[in-house]
């Protein structure tokens, strides 16, 4: 088992708590041990002094047993007892110390030597035959046996005062040592605890965290951080394993997204591609309804012409064919490039054709420099402004209304404008036009921007269309065409 | 919130191991000392001092009498000085078999030597019996044994006696009319006890003075108030008290005190203590006849010490006594 995996630190943090408690039972234990021990030891040496009292009143038994009887066994008690005796009067002091209870001890070991000393002589004067010997022993022996038990009421008595006052100090220490037996057990407990959470918080926190991020994760935040672990166990190592599977399916996102973005890209422009299609599909039918109408329409001009001949209506025959002539050069691909002299007389057919609906209602003024006639710019360039002159310009006026062409040089370029005194354009309708590049807004005439458009597409941005609105009304909308987009003036 | 909380958990560590420490190291302190107080108390093991060279045994009353303390405490003195160790019983007065008793029991146990206080009474037969167990027995107190070659350390009561006599008569003159409380050590009658030939002898100066009553009192004080209030009584004529110890000398006063008879009747009494040096003061006591029981212990042992080193003791010798009155008393 090793100790860096996550069950090696769990055993080992566990161990650890057990013999910290387990020390502090022990100590306890021992230490409860030491004052009971305490409590024998406080009795101990008036236990010896007992049991000097009994080997010395066995001895003496003895003694007078052998003195009375003779007898070998009561020899071999009387040997055995002051033997062990004599054995246990060694434990007393036999120096002579500036003290009280030694001294008495020194008291008591002579005095039993003293009286071992008569006895045995007594013993030997008996085995003698020695009758006046051994009785003067027997009762010097007796009267040194008195002083021993004297000394020994004395030692005990000192050694029991002795006691109840190390009693005395011994008690005062006891609940001390209760209570710090009871402090010890409790820091011991509170430090286990204290281990155990620190210990479980170590090892469940990174764990915390990685389950964190793995929710965060599962909830679609393939951004957030994966905690890193500087631990070598397996919680380690699921982190490690986990930010790389992260790591991984971050760049799988990435490249599926990548993926998407050039297949949204192809299928716009797929749809571009379609909608163009589209628009020349819708080109190609107009084309052909343009190439089928004008035989239709030029066929029946034709016809009506021939009918008003016929019948001698010269008007209407006029009529018929400025407009046929007129609807004809209108019909012409509008891409391609004309004489202003084709632009001029357009406008006049034109200004004919109103001329005979509104009659007087409005006056016409075209003054054209000659120089400029053989210049070519692009077809229908002038009729539609002067369409939007009359159409929107001067709509609302039943008499008076003017429109006024004129075609000029000027410096590098070759200048046409068409001015009328209608109701002219405010600036923000001016700058509206300008800006508007859409052919479809329905905002101004489609005349105008048509033109305006025409003009910036074929001088690539060279020639460009001025409209100035007076402050008395009208507006002149003027074309400015440089000579390197039309040419040079003959 | 994660970092505070993982440094509380230190904390705890920290704290609750200190506190563990702590617990640990003062259980093992009082352990300690609990241990320590058995050692020194039970089990002898406290160190002792040096080994000394002689065991000396003084034998003296349990007497309250100051005069046993200063002899205790001179014997003490010139022990240190000679490393004898010296040990002490104490006999009840009243009854003197115990100090044959201690005597027998010293000889028992081969002491090498007994300083007795006790009677003159078998003196001579306690010196050979110690002598043949070959311990040196000096004898010591107020009576001087009977036998010639004898060595006694003492304070002679006799001299005591006229010197209290002497401070009478320089008092009373010839109006003296002596109340006497011996102490009940002696055996003797009255007469022939040596405090009351001493004052005997002393009054003979002044004509007309003399014992009027004579009174025996037990050790302590309060024997000492009963037997002086039972002889002011006996004898209202009395106008000086003249005691034979300390115990009796505060006794008399105090009931001189309380029968506001001070300055009526004169105390004359024996040895020091801190109430008679007080009772001096006062006037209560006129003079108080100090033996020098402090120099009696010194020559004790010079006594003893000198037998050791083969030196026979077999002389008497006289420690003497002073006057202690008001005038040495008053700071």
């Amino acid at each position: 088992m090793k100790l860096g995996t996550v069950r090696g630190k769990i055993v080992a943090n566990s161990a650890l708590i057990l013999v910290l408690m387990a020390a502090a039972s022990l100590y306890s234990g021992f230490a409860s041990l030491e004052l009971s021990r305490s409590v024998e030891v406080l009795f101990q040496n008036n236990l010896a002094m007992e049991q000097l009292q009994d080997s010395l009143d066995q001895t003496e038994a003895s003694f007078s047993e052998y003195l009375r009887t003779k007898s070998s066994d009561s020899l071999k008690d009387f040997i055995k007892v002051s033997t062990r005796l004599t054995d246990q009067s060694r434990n007393l002091n036999p120096d002579v110390y500036a003290d009280e209870i030694l001294l008495l001890q020194r008291d008591l070991s002579r005095a039993f030597d003293t009286y071992l000393k008569v006895a045995e002589g007594g013993v030997q004067a008996k085995r003698g035959r020695d009758i006046p010997g051994y009785a003067e022993r027997f009762e010097t022996a007796g009267r040194h046996a008195r002083s021993v038990r004297i000394l020994i009421t004395d030692l005990k008595s000192r050694f029991l005062s002795q006691s109840l006052g190390a009693f005395s100090l011994y008690q005062r220490f006891i609940p001390g040592v209760l209570w710090s037996n009871a402090a010890l057990v409790l820091a011991a407990t509170l430090l286990g605890f204290s281990l155990l959470l620190r210990y479980s918080r170590r090892l469940t926190d990174p764990l915390a965290r990685l389950a964190e991020a793995a929710l965060a994760v599962g909830r679609g935040d393939y951004q957030t951080s994966i905690p890193s672990l500087d631990s070598r166990d397996e919680i380690g190592t699921l982190a490690g394993t986990f930010s790389g599977m992260q790591q991984s399916v971050r760049r799988s996102f990435l490249d599926l997204h990548t993926r998407a973005e050039v297949e949204k890209t192809l299928l716009e422009e797929r749809m571009q591609v379609l909608e163009l299609n589209h628009r020349l599909k819708d080109a190609e039918l107009l084309a052909l309804q343009t190439q089928i109408n004008p035989h239709f329409l030029f066929n029946t001009l034709s016809a009506g012409i021939e009918l008003a001949g016929a019948e001698d209506a010269h008007r209407t025959s006029a009529f018929l064919e400025n407009l046929a002539v007129f609807i004809r050069y209108a019909l012409t691909p509008p891409d391609r490039f004309v004489a202003i002299a084709d632009e001029i007389e357009c406008v006049n057919r034109y200004i004919w054709l109103l001329t005979l609906r509104f009659r007087e209602r409005f006056a016409f003024d075209v003054g054209i420099d000659e120089r400029i006639l053989a210049l070519e710019v692009p077809a229908l360039i002038l009729q539609p402004l002067v369409e939007n002159a009359v159409g929107h310009g001067l709509a609302d006026r039943e008499a008076g209304g003017t429109v006024t062409v004129r075609g000029r040089w000027e410096g590098d370029e070759a200048i046409l404008t068409v001015r009328d005194n209608g109701v002219g354009m405010s600036d923000d309708e001016i700058a509206a036009v300008q800006s508007d590049t859409d052919l479809a807004s329905p905002i101004h005439g489609i005349g105008l921007r048509n033109v305006i458009r025409r003009i910036q597409l074929s001088t690539n941005g060279l020639g460009r269309v001025e409209l100035e609105s007076s402050v008395t009304g009208g507006l002149e909308v003027r074309i400015r065409l440089p000579l390197s987009s039309v040419g040079e003036p003959s | 919130m994660r970092f505070p909380l993982a440094r509380a958990g230190w904390l705890f560590i920290v704290l609750f191991g200190l506190a563990l420490t702590g617990a640990t190291v003062m259980n093992l302190v009082l352990i300690g000392q609990t241990r320590k107080a058995l050692d020194e108390g039970i089990l002898g093991n406290k160190p002792p001092g040096a080994v000394l060279k002689y065991h000396v045994a003084l034998i003296i009353p349990d007497s309250p009498d100051s005069f046993f303390d200063g002899l205790r405490e001179g014997l003490l003195k010139a022990a240190g000085t000679e490393a004898v160790a010296i040990q002490v019983f104490k006999y009840h007065a009243n009854v003197p078999d115990e100090a044959e008793t201690y005597f027998q029991l010293c000889l028992t146990s081969r002491i090498d030597g007994v300083i007795l206080y006790a009677g003159p009474d078998q003196m001579a037969r306690r010196g050979d019996q110690a002598s043949k167990e070959d311990v040196v027995f000096v004898p010591v107190g107020t009576l001087t044994p009977p036998r010639a070659g004898l060595g006694f350390v003492g304070s002679s009561s006799l001299l005591q006696g006229v010197e209290a006599g002497n401070q009478v008569v320089r008092r009373l003159g010839r109006s003296a009319r002596v109340g006497l409380l011996l102490t009940s050590e002696g055996e003797e009658v009255p007469v022939e006890d040596p405090v009351y030939e001493g004052v005997v002898i002393a009054l003979r100066s002044a004509p007309g003075a003399h014992i009027v009553q004579v009174s025996r009192a037990r050790p302590g004080i309060l024997s000492g108030e009963e037997a002086a209030s039972a002889l002011l009584k006996a004898d209202p004529s009395i106008n000086v008290l003249v005691c034979a110890s300390a115990p009796i000398t505060e006794g008399a006063a105090q009931v001189v005190v309380d029968q506001g008879r001070v300055g009526q009747v004169l105390i004359v009494g024996t040895d020091e203590s801190p109430t008679i040096d007080r009772l001096v003061d006062k006037g209560v006591i006129a003079a108080s006849i100090v033996r020098d029981s402090k120099k009696m212990g010194a020559e004790a042992l010079k006594a003893f010490v000198g037998a050791r080193n083969g030196v026979p003791f077999r002389r008497p010798v006289e420690v003497g006594f002073n006057v202690r009155t008001r005038q040495e008393v008053a700071p």
